[in-house]
């Protein structure tokens, strides 16, 4: 079954957000930071349906992400977990990203998946190596990297975990995505992965998705919060909203408790309507908790 | 990684599609999409428009693209 995809009416689902994990509660202790940064983007930038909409008419398909670069500073890029990167096509993508003069662009490059999936983090260590080198064609527009594993990756595996954590470079920041349930029904698993996280500075990510409801684990292992919001678009938009309203609640909360960074990416089965989630994100965040985020431009 | 199914309009019409994931292929991705006995295989690339999918078996453009999108929606 497609990841997330409820199989229950999504009005019948308890969309609240949990309680904070345990991890949470000792990472966040030190007071307000100075300042959180807030990243909001999507989790595509190459959509035809958004000419028109979000993209000026007859936008060509080679602009669109110098578009999108105009309009969200954020991107999680998927396109490196489908193909091994290579430096020369990462420093071509940042070039189009500096013809929309956005000096904050961030691009969160997704772990390849010969990394996650295929060699489930065993012997990986050159394929890390040289997918951070491609990556890096990115320069200073290089975020932090996000490592999906699969749904099949479950505890049984903690100690090829550990191994794979215990050597990432240190120079380079991580958020990885858990998703086979065990790692949050079993109590122990749980406790040892976030606390395994969190000793060597590796950022977790939570996945907010109606199917899935596991995956909110609530667990900050840094400072840092790396949300992936999907959201079920067309009639449920309102609902949407309100998931997004709920977040700004818990981040004003976690912000006064030392929170350094907020990435926020939203996805939609059908991503027509992702833009405009992603706008009301940033209205939202930059309302209620100072974001300073620019505001969306749409096609006039 | 192992087979999964996805939906996604082959012409006008809604499909569901068997996806086979080719592990062997290691600089890009590999997939053999069954729609009944009928079978192409498609692969990902880069272009400077993002990712791109291609196939060297007979699949109109719109097809390819739409499986393309299913398959990224799938292991997104």
């Amino acid at each position: 079954m497609e990841f997330g995809r409820p199989e229950k009416d999504i009005l019948l689902i308890d969309h609240t957000l949990p309680a904070d994990g345990r991890v949470t509660a000792q990472v966040l202790s030190a007071g307000a930071a100075e300042r959180t940064k807030f990243h909001v983007g999507c989790a595509k930038w190459g959509r035809k349906e958004w000419v028109g909409h979000l993209y000026p008419d007859k936008t060509p398909e080679k602009e669109f992400l110098t578009e999108y670069g105009k309009r969200f500073d954020t991107i999680e890029f998927a396109a490196s977990f489908f193909t091994r990167p290579d430096r020369e096509s990462m420093v071509r993508w940042l070039d189009r990203v500096k013809l929309a003069g956005n000096d904050d662009f961030m691009f969160i490059p997704k772990v390849s998946k010969e990394i996650s999936h295929i060699s489930r983090l065993e012997n990986t260590g050159e394929l890390l190596k040289d997918f951070i080198s491609a990556v890096e064609g990115f320069g200073p527009h290089l975020g932090p990297m996000l490592l999906q594993l699969s749904d099949s990756f479950g505890t049984k595996y903690f100690e090829r975990m550990k191994n794979f954590v215990e050597q990432l470079p240190k120079e380079h920041r991580f958020f990885i995505e858990l998703r086979h349930e065990n790692w949050f029904s079993d109590e122990t698993s749980r406790r040892k992965v976030f606390e395994l996280f969190r000793e060597y500075g590796v950022g977790t990510v939570i996945t907010d998705t109606s199917g899935r409801r596991d995956c909110l684990h609530m667990e900050l292992t840094t400072p840092d919060l790396y949300v992936r919001f999907n959201g079920n678009g067309e009639e449920h938009q309102a609902h949407d909203r309100q998931r997004v309203d709920d977040w700004a609640h818990r981040i004003a909360d976690w912000k006064g408790r030392g929170l350094k960074n907020v990435y926020f990416i939203l996805s939609q089965t059908k991503e027509l309507d992702t833009p405009a989630l992603a706008a009301y994100a940033i209205e939202r965040f930059n309302e209620q908790l100072g974001a300073g985020l620019k505001s969306v431009v749409w096609n006039p | 990684m192992e087979p999964f199914e996805i939906s996604a309009l082959v012409g006008n019409k809604m499909e569901r599609l068997t996806v086979v994931p080719q592990n062997d292929a290691q600089e890009q991705s590999e997939y053999d999409v069954y729609l009944g006995s009928r079978k192409a295989r498609i692969w990902t690339d880069f272009s400077i428009m993002g990712l791109e999918w291609h196939s060297a078996d007979l699949i109109a453009e719109d097809t390819l693209r739409n499986i393309g999108l299913a398959i990224e929606g799938y292991d997104a």
